[in-house]
């Protein structure tokens, strides 16, 4: 059962900008975390659903590459221009939850449930995400990776809303989503990697890495991409490129049960993702 | 209709409680199990994880609507062919995923009539009945 709570939906950004500013409140869009969040609590904020704003409402074709923070995953996985312009989210995003989920849960929600199994995030970091946050007295912009602080923790304050989120076409590059689940449907990432790879036969040129569900945040395996582009393809550099990042899970959350089976899983997706075919 | 409905209630409450069409079922609460499936503007969404104020304006499908003229639709009679039926806690949700399916553009395989229910769960596991009915009305 839920609380007891108020909901207000507002039609403007003005009018859901001074609300935050002035009360203790809570956004909502597609509710599809937030509701079972609040099971059983005893009380809730405030709600502010902003699902009815029109200043967020727009055509992928109208402002290419500018996300609305209310776009459903349904909508993204099935959306001509992110299948064409951007095929790892839109991949990613046909992996959400399932069809029920998708439909009401949003883009921004993803951002900012933040959750480290979140599907669309790694994605988003490859095409190098800028998140817009409005506030009734500021405007701001952070990189994806900046605004992700921890699992489920991000920069945005109480008072701010997701405006809009930016990505970057990459054209040339060989883009996708891998991701390990236990089962086929309805299941959580345990391992996500988000890859667009500019190369040519014998070379890399330019590698884009963000992997999920290892972490308590998904990040960009820079160290990875640093080693490897404008590299001649050679396994063994691959296999060192890899191993650079496992470390770094490693230094980061320490040993843990789970990257027993999910850290050699890692490193042979990685594996066939760059050497873009069988690795045997 | 209209009607007042207190912010915090949600659809499928307020279809169950105030409106007594319980031919959409709680099962998990939680938007895993499928058995509160409604269509929202003739997509299957989780009435259990939607807020009833969030619906103001929109068309909402329940099961009832597939026999709105007093008898079977195509869909349903394929489900009862094809033993699809079993306990029946899931039929509504599973029918109304299938009846959004089969009206959607999509080009309809196997493959997509399973990711189209792979938001329901049947805890008899008739799945096999299912997918196969569905089938039967896509003509494949």
């Amino acid at each position: 059962m839920l609380p007891k709570f108020k909901c207000v939906v507002p039609r403007s950004i003005k009018e859901v900008l001074s609300l935050l500013s002035e009360n203790e409140c809570k956004v909502i869009a597609g509710g599809t975390d937030l509701l079972v969040e609040l099971q059983d609590k005893e009380a809730a904020p405030l709600l502010v659903d902003i699902t009815k704003i029109s200043e967020l409402i727009w055509r992928p074709e109208e402002r290419v590459g500018v996300i609305s923070p209310l776009f459903t995953h349904g909508f993204v996985a099935e959306s001509p221009v992110f299948k064409d312009m951007f095929p790892s989210l839109a991949i990613a995003c046909s992996k959400v939850g399932s069809p029920q989920i998708r439909n009401m849960g949003t883009i921004g929600g993803n951002i900012g449930n933040a959750s480290p199994a979140a599907d669309s995030i790694p994605p988003l970091m490859i095409y190098d995400a800028k998140v817009r946050l409005l506030s009734a007295s500021n405007e701001r912009e952070l990189t994806l990776e900046e605004l992700l602080v921890d699992a489920y923790k991000t920069q945005i304050r109480k008072d701010e809303i997701i405006a809009s989120v930016s990505i970057t076409p990459m054209e040339g590059y060989r883009q996708g989503y891998k991701r390990l689940t236990i089962r086929e449907a309805l299941a959580l990432s345990r391992l996500s990697v988000a890859y667009a790879i500019k190369e040519e036969k014998e070379k890399w040129l330019d590698v884009k890495i963000a992997i999920g569900s290892v972490t308590p945040v998904c990040f960009r395996a820079r160290e990875l991409e640093r080693a490897l582009s404008e590299q001649i393809k050679d396994r063994d550099l691959l296999d060192e490129a890899i191993a650079l990042t496992i470390s770094r899970i490693r230094g980061q959350v320490g040993a843990r049960e789970t990257h027993k089976f999910k850290l050699p899983i890692l490193k042979n997706l990685l594996r066939e993702i760059l050497w873009g075919g069988s690795w045997e | 209709m209209e009607l007042d409905v207190e912010d915090h209630i949600t659809l499928l409450e307020l279809l169950r409680d105030k409106l007594n069409i319980t031919s959409v079922k709680e099962g998990c609460g939680i938007g895993e199990c499928g058995a509160c499936t409604v269509l929202l503007d003739d997509k299957p969404i989780y009435s259990c994880l939607t807020l009833a104020l969030k619906v103001d304006g929109r068309d909402i499908k329940t099961v009832e609507y597939l026999s709105k003229d007093g008898s079977l639709s195509k869909i349903q009679e394929a489900f009862v062919k094809n033993g699809a039926v079993q306990c029946g806690y899931c039929t509504p949700g599973m029918l109304l995923c299938a009846y959004a399916l089969i009206n959607s553009k999509k080009e309809i395989s196997e493959d997509v009539i399973k990711e189209a229910i792979s938001g329901n769960l049947c805890r008899c596991t008739g799945y096999i009945q299912i997918i196969e009915a569905i089938k039967d009305v896509a003509q494949i």
